[in-house]
């Protein structure tokens, strides 16, 4: 009985300890509706930017013309997607071009980044100093936009190829350290050995054991990559002349940079810019193509939030 | 151990197989023409958005071009934005490329020029290209020549551009205002004040932020340069002239008496504001463009009497690479362009039947046009559908004298822009070209300045009295003096050869 009564006492006990633990993590009420407000405040500033995108975009250009930017617009339109998908033939195939380029590019560029990583992670491999000097020099280093191209162009042969947007965003020196060290972190040296001694050669072990381990790191660095490809333009300026080599981003930019540019040289182009300017896309349009290659990534990131969540809890636990 | 082996050879021959792909892509080879010449492509930089039926264009061109010169064409467009960092690593990685657009304000002319990119032309033109030599107006050819060679075919246009005063016909009529003899800044005075005691929900003097008030000054080096009519070649900071403190003045003035729109110096055009008068940069015909992007009638009166000057007369030119493999050739195209009218129309509008069609001009304008020069019998009808896939900068390409008119312009139009490069006047400095390099840090400073000051004082947001001061002080430390002396003595010395 009396055992009983001391441990009713104890559970007492304790559940007190726990409300007073409680009560020190809790915050404030007033702290608490003043954080709450502040991030609301936060995300509201980087939501509402693209919910006034997307009614633009669906705006009816001439209420555009007459009003002015408005949340709550006179009146709707489709038109600009409408124009997008019948008259756009080009959107579309840029559209496709993006979507292969970022694919492609982050497939490989996930492979060459991973095995370069793994290679320099394990303390046996011969030669890790010094590609780790080559891996490092171009961060701290850089040739410059010509000589890029002359080596795009001439050595390479890529110009106007669509491996011109894939090759040189593959491989970054940010992204080999981040997973060389990840790969230091998360897979003990005892493991590698077991797999070896189990008789697992180095692309089995690579491919089935490390892989598996690291798929945080991966997705992290598997995302830089996508979202580098996505918002990638200035290879395409730079190589791609066909049309239909050009992705959407760039289309986007050479919109956006054309207009700035005929504005402000006005002065000098005097009749012949205002005539180039009637023929630019129109507002709601380039709203529209924002809002069609902005999606896609929205979409991409609570699939990797995924591996982020993981990867937080793995690194947190030391051994 | 031998599977290792065999995955090695097969490495190795990948490796070769790919190595072997991309040598051949870059063998060209060889194609003749009817007449058995060697058919040559010339690759061809040009500003502007790239059309989605360019292709089919460039093949009617090449199928015509590969007969008569055995010269086939490749186009690359470069986007209004980019072409400037697009075509300065072209140029500078010694990238394949024959011929480019280049002016004063795109792929600068007079540097490239300089630096040597560029192909001299004057032995060309005198063979091959002959013919545009003789046609193309000469003060165009004189504006062309740096240090004495000329490195571009120039587009024959405008040779000069109009600042002009745009008003809203609706209120010219309204009160009948005479709107031709209104000229200078102060003659808009009273009509200002007409508009804005009558018409409360009009701008009368609407101004935006690229704004620049009139200017009687060639500014060769932005703000330093020549008066027009300054025979004596004195160069002067355009804010030291009477004229300009003048201007500044009563444009102050203007923006006081509420004439101006509060947000001048910051504002971009928006065409919904209604205005009685604006400034813009004109040649003949440019109120039908005007009102046509506005959405109505304008008139238009000019402020000064235009002035060639350098920048303006090199307003597109081609260039021939330096080191093109064929610059005959080349030279023998541009020559075709700005001379053949199948193939200049076919550049310009398209693929008759495609995206254009021929229209009939009226008698009584056959009639009125008759003996002028540069008149053809057809006149062009744009299809509306297919004109969007092919609607390109007309003067990119080459001159404008041997295009056909659209419909709906004068069947004369041509001979008016002739008539109207004829009655421009030379500035005393065209002719002149500043090299700059051994001022060039005290004019990188001159931008910021004007960024700073320029907007508020053209558009009268501020009191002249108070920034001018300001704004000289800053010229002054910037160094304004030493670029002034140093475009002094370079004037002098060119005076001297002249």
């Amino acid at each position: 009985m009396s055992s009983k009564r001391e441990e009713r006492k104890k559970a007492k006990m304790i559940d007190k300890m726990e409300a007073e633990v409680c009560e020190y993590n809790k915050v404030k009420k007033p702290t608490n509706a003043v954080l709450n407000v502040i991030l609301a405040v936060m995300s509201l500033i980087s939501i509402l930017p693209f919910i006034f995108v997307v009614i633009i975009s669906l705006t009816d250009e001439q209420t555009l013309a007459m009003n002015g930017y408005q949340f709550v617009p006179e009146k709707l339109s489709l038109y600009a997607y409408h124009y997008i998908i019948s008259a756009g033939e080009n959107i579309l195939r840029s559209y496709g071009v993006t979507i292969l380029v970022t694919i492609a590019g982050t497939v490989i560029g996930l492979f060459l980044t991973g095995t370069y990583a793994y290679a320099l992670s394990r303390k046996t491999y011969a030669f890790k100093k010094f590609f780790t000097t080559v891996i490092t020099i171009p961060m701290l280093f850089s040739g410059g936009m010509v000589a890029n191209y002359l080596i795009v162009t001439k050595v390479l042969m890529l110009k106007d190829s669509i491996w011109a947007l894939i090759l040189p965003l593959c491989l970054n020196t940010f992204n080999v350290i981040v997973l060389r060290t990840f790969f230091k972190t998360t897979i003990p040296d005892s493991v590698v050995e077991s797999a070896k001694i189990d008789g697992a050669s180095e692309w089995r072990l690579f491919f089935k054991i490390v892989i598996p381990m690291a798929m945080p790191g991966l997705a992290t660095i598997g995302l830089f990559l996508t979202l580098g490809y996505w918002n990638d333009w200035f290879n395409a300026m730079m190589y791609i002349d066909s049309q239909n080599l050009i992705p959407l981003q760039y289309l986007l930019i050479k919109i956006e940079s054309s207009i700035d540019w005929l504005a402000s040289n006005k002065a000098m182009m005097g009749i012949n810019g205002i005539q180039i300017a009637q023929n630019m896309p129109k507002e709601t349009i380039k709203m529209a193509i924002v809002v069609i290659s902005t999606l896609p990534i929205i979409f991409a990131y609570p699939f990797f939030q995924r591996y982020f969540v993981n990867g937080l809890t793995i690194g947190a636990v030391k051994e | 151990m031998k599977y290792r082996i065999v995955k090695r050879a097969l490495a190795v021959s990948v490796a070769a197989a790919m190595t072997a792909g991309m040598l051949s892509g870059c063998g060209k080879k060889t194609e003749t023409n009817e007449k058995g010449e060697e058919v040559v492509e010339l690759v061809w930089y040009q500003v502007g958005d790239a059309q989605k039926d360019a292709p089919d264009v460039i093949e009617k061109v090449n199928e015509y071009t590969e007969e008569k010169i055995g010269v086939k064409i490749k186009v690359n467009n470069v986007a209004w934005g980019d072409y400037n960092q697009k075509m300065q690593v072209v140029i500078n990685t010694g990238d394949d490329w024959d011929m480019c657009f280049t002016c004063s304000w795109a792929n600068d002319y007079l540097q490239n020029a300089q630096k040597g990119a560029f192909l001299e032309l004057d032995d060309l033109l005198k063979e091959e290209g002959k013919e545009i030599y003789d046609t193309i107006d000469e003060r165009f050819w004189e504006a062309a020549k740096v240090g004495g060679k000329t490195y571009g075919v120039p587009s024959e246009k405008e040779i000069g551009s109009c600042p002009m005063w745009v008003f809203t016909k609706e209120y010219v009529d309204k009160y009948n205002i005479p709107y031709e003899e209104i000229e200078t800044l102060e003659d808009l005075e009273p009509w200002l004040k007409v508009i804005k005691e009558n018409e409360p929900d009009v701008v009368p003097f609407y101004l935006t932020k690229d704004y620049s008030a009139p200017t009687y000054m060639d500014k060769i080096q932005d703000p330093v340069g020549i008066e027009y009519g300054d025979d004596t070649l004195t160069v002067k900071n355009v804010f030291e002239t009477d004229r300009m403190k003048s201007t500044l003045k009563t444009m102050r003035k203007y923006y006081e008496a509420g004439y101006i729109n509060k947000d001048a110096a910051t504002a971009t055009d928006d065409k919904s504001i209604k205005r009685f008068v604006t400034k813009g940069d004109g040649q003949p015909y440019a109120e039908l463009t005007w009102g046509k992007v506005l959405g109505y009638e304008v008139v238009a009166s000019p402020i000064m009497d235009t002035q060639v000057t350098n920048a303006s007369a090199r307003g597109a030119l081609t260039a021939i690479n330096k080191n093109s493999a064929h610059p005959e050739k080349a030279m023998e195209f541009l020559n075709l362009v700005n001379t053949d009218e199948y193939l200049r129309n076919l550049l310009n509008y398209g693929i008759e039947g495609v995206h254009w069609t021929k229209a009939e001009p009226t008698a009584e304008e056959k009639a009125a046009a008759e003996g002028k020069d540069y008149i053809y019998d057809t006149k062009v009808k744009l299809e509306p559908a297919a004109n969007k896939d092919y609607a390109v900068p007309y003067w990119v390409q080459g001159g404008l004298f041997n295009t056909y008119v659209l419909e709906n312009e004068p069947l004369d139009k041509w001979n008016t822009f002739k008539e109207f490069n004829d009655a421009s006047q030379e500035a005393p400095s065209f002719g002149f070209d500043f090299d700059l390099e051994s001022v060039s840090t005290q004019v990188a400073g001159f931008r910021n300045v004007l960024d700073e000051f320029g907007k508020s004082l053209y558009t009268g947001s501020v009191d002249p009295d108070e920034y001018l001061p300001k704004l000289q002080e800053k010229l002054e430390a910037t160094g304004i003096q030493e670029v002034i002396d140093e475009m002094q003595k370079q004037i002098d010395e060119w005076k001297a050869t002249k």
